[in-house]
């Protein structure tokens, strides 16, 4: 599903970050972890075709986006990436339908109306549909991110720090609902952090290890 | 959602900042609307009034008052004219056609002139109603004459002596309306035309020549005056020797309504620039507030536009959002603003004097106008440019984190 392949990425005027070889099978969890400065970032935007490796292979789902046009990419990665960055970051200027809408708009795709129902039962957003943004608990604003990631059904679903800003009731709620959504999406689960709380959380995951970069 | 819908709603998520935004191109598009249809229809009008008139005569003093008070009617005239010398010009060979313009009353502002039946040929005007006048102490009206006084076909009025309403009424020398001119979109339609003899016969009376020696009234008679008159060339080479030669043998005045009229618009050129420079600036100002706007916007929406990126949302169309708020704010700055300034010159026409307002109109289209959204929208797009250069550069993944 997720293969790499002596994958190295180099910044201009930056480090090489050369990561280590993956073969993660479909529908697993995998645990990105390691210090600031090893990868991370670099890593989920190389697997989600926003930057395009230096050398070696990555590919997704029997795709490598580094040989995608840019067009086809960004189409690429609407369809197959969902994405739950921290604290959700939803539009504060819309409401929480068209945070969900703006799926539809990206890939100008028209939403699958069942799977957006489906979520908006699932994830209980019904009646926070109209709300704006501010109007939001932490725990909502997750949920909404966490349908907007879900809404194209995609292949991955990347998680970048997604118990950051959480406390402890609350980061364990976050880690069980997304581990929760991807497994009935089917979806491989990658979750990059440096918070114990969510690798307990998810107790069979694989991790790949990042080491920092050297100078 | 669309481009265009959440573009709108990106808009109006910052209300405060739009508005301004909006106010102030709104100033700038109506600023330079009003200048360039006041101009445009103020040279047009000019122009328009003067087809066919190669030369103005009358007494001798300012050239351009001359053109302004015999041709257009907004300025008093220099002074009257001998009718016998008129008559020794009519003989002239290089004379075509003289039409006398007799002036000195007025009706609620607007100018009753004493004339020939020519001065309507002379525009190609024709009748809506009635007939020209058969004989003295007949008149027709003009059509913007008509409708604003409101009178009609048979009804009966009295001139007012001078050119300020306010004057000595003739109460015994009353007019009876023969006629209503179709409009001509020319200064006939501001006019009150009548015989020539009928501003001899209001006068007469004025000066007493009732109570005058037959003597007396025949010398009057002899010493008949207008106060101008339109003249026609057989060919244009007499524009060279005819008003030198009226200017040096004759105690009148020739005076070349082109020749005047150059001058003229090169002075009123000058304002307009001065306004048309204003409503320029205004129009800049407004460009580099949008400008600031859509660049703090980017700053503002930053982690909004990189999420938009991560979902899939092609670059270019980014740049599309932007390049749509700003032209959204534009074209409806265009409408207030061309609305704006044709209520400006409804305003402007409202305000002037009663003789010259069909020299501005309101809801009058013109293809100068094309330029107002033209610089509107080029510079809209223009404050845009750099804000969407700017989104295409986004470091996604930086902006997603740094939050």
């Amino acid at each position: 599903m997720i293969r790499t392949l002596a994958l190295r990425h180099t910044w201009r005027d930056g480090p090489t970050l050369a990561y280590p070889d993956l073969q993660c099978p479909s529908g697993q969890t995998l645990l990105l972890r390691g210090p600031s400065g090893s990868g991370k970032s670099t890593w989920l935007a190389l697997l989600a075709g926003l930057l395009t490796p230096t050398d070696g292979l990555l590919e997704v789902a029997g795709v490598q986006p580094a040989l995608l046009k840019q067009s086809q990419r960004d189409h690429w990665r609407a369809r197959q990436i969902g994405f739950l960055p921290q604290r959700g970051l939803l539009s504060a200027a819309l409401s929480v339908h068209d945070n969900l809408q703006l799926v539809a708009y990206a890939s100008r795709e028209a939403l699958d109306r069942s799977h957006f129902q489906h979520l908006i039962d699932t994830l209980g957003l019904g009646d926070l549909l109209q709300r704006r943004i501010h109007q939001l608990s932490t725990g909502q604003a997750l949920r909404v991110a966490l349908a907007r990631a879900l809404l194209r059904r995609p292949a991955v679903l990347l998680a970048d720090e997604p118990t950051a800003s959480l406390d402890d009731e609350h980061a364990a709620q976050a880690m069980n609902l997304i581990r929760e959504q991807a497994q009935a999406s089917a979806a491989t689960l990658v979750v990059a952090t440096h918070d114990q709380r969510a690798v307990q959380a998810l107790p069979g995951a694989r991790t790949l290890w990042l080491a920092k970069a050297a100078p | 959602m669309n481009t265009l819908s959440l573009s709108w709603r990106y808009l109006w998520s910052r209300p405060l900042a739009t508005v301004l935004n909006l106010l102030l191109l709104t100033l700038g598009v109506t600023a330079m609307a009003f200048v360039l249809s006041a101009r445009e229809q103020i040279t047009h009008s000019f122009e328009r009034d003067l087809s066919g008139i190669d030369a103005v005569i009358g007494a001798k003093g300012s050239p351009i008052q001359l053109i302004m008070s015999g041709v257009f009617h907004l300025d008093v005239p220099p002074g009257n004219i001998r009718l016998a010398d008129l008559e020794t010009l009519r003989q002239h060979p290089q004379v075509a056609r003289i039409i006398p313009l007799s002036l000195g009353d007025n009706l609620g502002g607007y100018r009753i002139v004493g004339t020939t039946p020519d001065y309507v040929a002379l525009y190609g005007a024709e009748l809506a109603q009635g007939q020209l006048w058969q004989q003295p102490m007949q008149a027709v009206l003009g059509a913007h004459v008509a409708t604003s006084t409101g009178l009609g076909l048979g009804q009966r009025f009295v001139g007012v002596h001078g050119l300020d309403p306010r004057g000595k009424a003739h109460d015994l020398h009353p007019y009876t309306i023969t006629g209503i001119l179709a409009p001509c979109r020319c200064v006939l339609d501001r006019l009150v035309l009548t015989a020539t003899e009928s501003v001899w016969l209001v006068h007469d009376d004025l000066h007493g020549m009732a109570q005058m020696s037959p003597e007396e009234r025949a010398s009057i008679e002899a010493e008949r005056e207008v106060t101008m008159a339109l003249i026609s060339y057989h060919s244009p080479l007499a524009a060279v020797t005819f008003p030198r030669f009226v200017n040096t043998q004759t105690n009148m005045q020739a005076a070349a309504p082109a020749l005047e009229l150059t001058r003229l618009l090169t002075l009123l050129g000058a304002g307009t620039q001065v306004l048309q420079g204003f409503g320029l600036t205004l129009l800049l100002m407004a460009a580099l507030s949008i400008f600031v706007a859509l660049w703090a916007a980017v700053r503002e929406r930053e982690t909004d536009l990189a999420m938009l990126r991560m979902l899939g949302t092609p670059a270019r169309r980014l740049v599309a959002l932007l390049l749509t708020e700003a032209l959204a704010l534009a074209l409806l700055a265009l409408l207030l603003g061309l609305l704006l300034a044709q209520a400006l010159l409804a305003a402007m026409a409202g305000w002037l004097p009663a003789g010259s307002t069909t020299l501005l109109q309101a809801w009058r289209w013109s293809p100068v106008l094309l330029w107002v959204p033209f610089t509107a929208l080029l510079l809209a797009a223009l404050a845009a440019a750099l804000p969407a250069w700017r989104v295409q550069r986004l470091d996604v993944m930086s902006l997603l984190n740094r939050n």
